[in-house]
């Protein structure tokens, strides 16, 4: 569903993705791992639009079950989304819950919400949305008036999370939704990762900590410095002696 | 404990005196111009307003204390009944917490300062009038105000005597003030014991439940009256009969008609409406009541209020600080002056021709220019906006800053096209149907008053817009971008869009505002669009409170009125004015009326209601540890 290509991108002068190619398919919930610096952030903010390719191949989004949504320009590829600007990568169905939450702190939570559906104008589609949305994290719900900024750090990544979601993704990507959190919240989280997951959207998944990730996740892809060293089976992954060094702490 | 009440009531009065006479002494009767007299009471009446509530609420601290003494036994207004039993009925009443008994209060106050203002004034009279040359010393002290003090018009001074007629005026004049303001204070009690006439009155009037709508009224109702009676220049009442008084006993009627009527449609919940309706009313009456100068003061305010309200749009909600908005402001005046005054320029008359117009001038009237200036405006918003879209913070303020510059010194340089410092001059004024309204209303609306009235209008038009714009999905996109590009972008925000919306609306605002400006100044020449309007509009919203429409109309009264009012303190204005901003920021560092956005985010991060509630501590001690490092409002920005 989602292909990346020898994708290179630069800040500046500095070479910070190296070629990276990586599948996605319809359904899976796929894994960047990586230590600090490694390329995670900026591999999801190239897809996403805010940072742009430079030089290699490209980033297509294949249509494969909706239609009508944009129009096709990558010949069997599917859409090309390295060439879009950042807004219309969001209408896709590309929403991104961005590291370290970034929510809109002076807006409310419903307001937060909303600005997740900006995209959209199906009224109906949007309620129901948000209906699904407060049903996966009650605690917004009881929050819908107050100020983003006024919430705790798990809460606001819940609102992350839910904000990315308003806009109907058909890919999902989360940066680091654990970060900061404490243990048992971060239990939570990745369990309504799972349950996003399962009501059929396709998650691409970066994190620091790799345990919990692979465990969560179809397939998985180290990263180190820009290139993409290991990849295959989450299961695969966990097992391999290289990683649980290098990233496991084991 | 009554005498005390009574000292209390006279020591009141005493420091109104002192207060007036200051007043007069920095010379504010004279600068506000119009009736002095009747507005000193109506100053008198507020002061006398302020004191009374405090002391109808809660017990004042001396009484307390002296009661502490043993004089009475029992402490302040606290006691009531009990402590009333034992004295005679007069005792009974003033140390009683009725409304009658604050009524007395009023009375004793506004009769000490009555006397007071009716013995000194006399006293100048007699000296006067005895041939004693006093008049050159108080112009040196106090330029224009001996006449006010005696309650003649500056004119008048040299015939001034002693009659008794005027010396009981004053007194009568002061007195009712204080009463008044001790009904005003029982009107706009909730507290029943307190009913007086008067807020009797207001309860029958809004209805069986006491509206706060109703409690409004009745506090303003003595005041307007008090106003009403300085506008109609109670020394002399002379207006009655000719076409000016019919035109202000009509608008009397019809503005206290109305005021009524909308109180009588208050219910619960509809409060806002009838105070919005009674606020409408006494502002749109403002143009008739004041005059020329007032009038042209107010002008400039509402006309800086138009500034604000745009200028915020880019500043408040889109975050962009833009100091360069003079361009825009100048680019409308520009373009109404090319429209509607004699001057022409070769090359706007060569390309009328072009376009086979012949080159006549002036070319449109004031409502046919407005969308044409309002256009040209909006397209300098959007040049503007083009090369600076991927510029933030200081570098976007000092591209803005060298745009303003830039038009001000096109305007300057360019002679051919615009006359250059040389200004253009005669720029026709707007009219109605052909009519000035200074024609239809007898002179009553002055050529200002008009400019007032139209900035009014045009300011509530571009409020209404500014406020629902607020609430719309692009004023959340504005607030999205404002707090985050990147994220707002990938929310699918189209940045460009987005951000040439924001310049290009707040430009359609400064343009209308330029406009006007244009009109009410007759003239313009390129230095009446310096970097300084630009630092006042942004000041303006900063001192109002960013985000917040209430809050701009504040800031210009306070930025743009304040330095005119105190010109009575002449070369110390500007100096008392900064010393002014100073306290007010550090006293409100939020502005004055705050919008609720920024309040939020300026909040103390340790209010309650700012973080979990208690149950969230129990469930997930985690949540919460993250919740107080989060929690100052600006949670979860840290950089990559």
């Amino acid at each position: 569903m989602l292909i990346l290509e020898s994708v290179h991108t630069y800040y500046g002068h500095i070479h910070a993705l190296k070629g990276i190619s990586l599948t996605v398919n319809e359904g899976e919930i796929v894994t960047l791992i990586g230590s600090n610096g490694a390329g995670k952030t900026t591999t999801l903010n190239t897809i996403s639009g805010v940072l742009s390719a430079r030089g290699g191949g490209g980033i297509y989004l294949q249509d494969s079950d909706r239609n009508g949504r944009g129009q096709s320009t990558g010949g069997d590829h599917g859409i090309r989304l390295d060439r879009l600007p950042a807004h219309e990568v969001a209408r896709l169905g590309v929403s991104q819950s961005p590291e370290g939450r970034k929510i809109f702190a002076r807006l409310s939570v419903q307001e937060n919400l909303a600005m997740g559906a900006f995209a959209r104008t199906d009224q109906d589609g949007i309620s129901s949305d948000l209906e699904r949305v407060l049903e996966l994290f009650p605690r917004l719900q009881e929050r819908l008036t107050q100020p983003g900024g006024t919430l705790s750090g798990g809460e606001q990544q819940m609102l992350a999370i839910g904000r990315a979601l308003m806009s109907s993704p058909r890919i999902l990507l989360l940066d680091e939704p654990s970060m900061g959190l404490a243990p048992l919240l971060v239990q939570q989280i990745f369990q309504i990762i799972r349950e996003i997951n399962a009501q059929g959207t396709t998650i691409l998944l970066v994190e620091q900590n790799a345990q919990a990730a692979l465990q969560v996740a179809n397939r998985g892809y180290v990263l180190e410095t820009g290139n993409i060293v290991l990849s295959g089976a989450a299961r695969d992954l966990l097992a391999d002696p290289q990683v649980a060094e290098a990233y496991l702490g084991i | 404990m009554p005498l005390e009440s009574a000292t209390r009531a006279v020591r009141t009065g005493l420091v109104a005196f002192a207060f007036l006479s200051y007043l007069i002494l920095i010379g504010i009767p004279g600068r506000i111009g119009g009736p002095a007299l009747p507005v000193m009471a109506l100053i008198a009446a507020l002061f006398f307003w302020v004191k009374l509530r405090r002391e109808s609420i809660e017990p004042s601290k001396e009484a307390t204390g002296r009661g502490q003494d043993g004089f009475e036994g029992k402490p302040g207004w606290e006691i009531g009944p009990q402590a009333a039993s034992n004295g005679s009925r007069v005792r009974e009443l003033l140390s009683s917490h009725t409304g009658t008994a604050l009524v007395l209060k009023g009375l004793l106050a506004g009769l000490t300062t009555g006397l007071l203002i009716a013995i000194v004034s006399g006293i100048i009279a007699a000296a006067m009038g005895n041939g004693i040359a006093i008049q050159p010393v108080l112009d040196k002290i106090v330029p224009l105000n001996a006449a006010a003090l005696i309650g003649v018009s500056p004119g008048q001074i040299a015939q001034a005597d002693v009659s008794f007629a005027r010396f009981l005026l004053q007194v009568l004049l002061f007195t009712g003030a204080g009463i008044l303001a001790a009904l005003a204070v029982t009107a706009g009690s909730s507290d029943l014991t307190h009913a007086a006439p008067v807020g009797r009155l207001t309860r029958h009037l809004s209805g069986p439940t006491l509206t706060s709508a109703g409690r409004y009224a009745g506090i303003a109702l003595p005041f307007v009256l008090l106003a009403y009676i300085a506008w109609l220049g109670l020394p002399g009442v002379t207006a009655f009969g000719t076409n000016e008084g019919t035109v202000r006993l009509l608008l009397t009627l019809i503005a206290t008609g109305s005021g009524l009527f909308a109180l009588r449609l208050s219910r619960p919940g509809r409060e806002q409406l009838a105070v919005a309706v009674l606020l409408g009313l006494g502002v749109v009456t403002m143009p008739f009541i004041l005059d020329q100068f007032q009038n042209s003061v107010m002008g400039l305010v509402f006309i800086f209020v138009m500034m604000g309200l745009g200028l915020n749009i880019v500043v408040g909600y889109a975050g962009l600080l833009d100091l360069g908005y003079v361009a825009f402001f100048a680019i409308g005046a520009y373009t109404y002056a090319f429209l509607s005054a004699p001057f022409s320029s070769p090359y706007i008359s060569g390309l009328l021709t072009l376009l086979g117009i012949s080159p006549e001038s002036p070319l449109l009237g004031y409502w046919m220019a407005l969308p044409v200036a309002m256009l040209t405006a909006a397209v300098g918003g959007i040049l503007l906006g083009i090369p600076v879209l991927r510029m933030r913070g200081d570098y976007l303020a000092i591209v803005t800053l060298g745009f303003g510059e830039i038009i001000r010194l096109f305007m300057l340089n360019l002679g051919e096209l615009t006359n250059g410092p040389r200004g253009i001059l005669e720029i026709s004024q707007p009219a109605l149907f052909g009519l000035t309204p200074v024609d239809v209303t007898f002179g009553l609306l002055s050529s200002q008053g008009w400019i007032f009235l139209l900035a009014l209008i045009s300011s509530a038009l571009v409020a209404f817009v500014a406020i629902r714009l607020n609430e719309s999905r692009l004023g959340r996109a504005w607030f999205a971008m404002q707090e985050d590009e990147d994220v707002a972008e990938a929310t699918g925000v189209h940045l460009v869009r987005t951000k040439l919306l924001a310049f290009a609306i707040g430009a359609t605002f400064a343009g209308m505002a330029g406009q006007l400006y244009a009109a009410r100044q007759i003239n313009i020449f390129p230095e009446n669009f310096s970097l300084f309007v630009s630092i006042d509009a942004l000041a303006l919203i900063i001192v109002g409170g960013i985000g917040s429409p209430a809050g701009i109309v504040l800031g210009a009264l306070a930025l743009k009125g304040l330095p005119e009012v105190l010109r009575g303190v002449d070369e110390y204005r500007i100096v008392t004015f900064a010393a002014l901003l100073v306290i007010m920021m550090i006293v409100r560092p939020d502005g004055i009326l705050p919008s609720a956005r920024r309040r939020i985010q300026l909040a103390d991060p340790d209010e309650p209601g700012m973080d979990s509630d208690p149950e969230t501590r129990e469930e997930e001690p985690g949540l919460t540890v993250n919740g107080d490092a989060f929690a100052d409002g600006s949670g979860g920005r840290e950089e990559q």
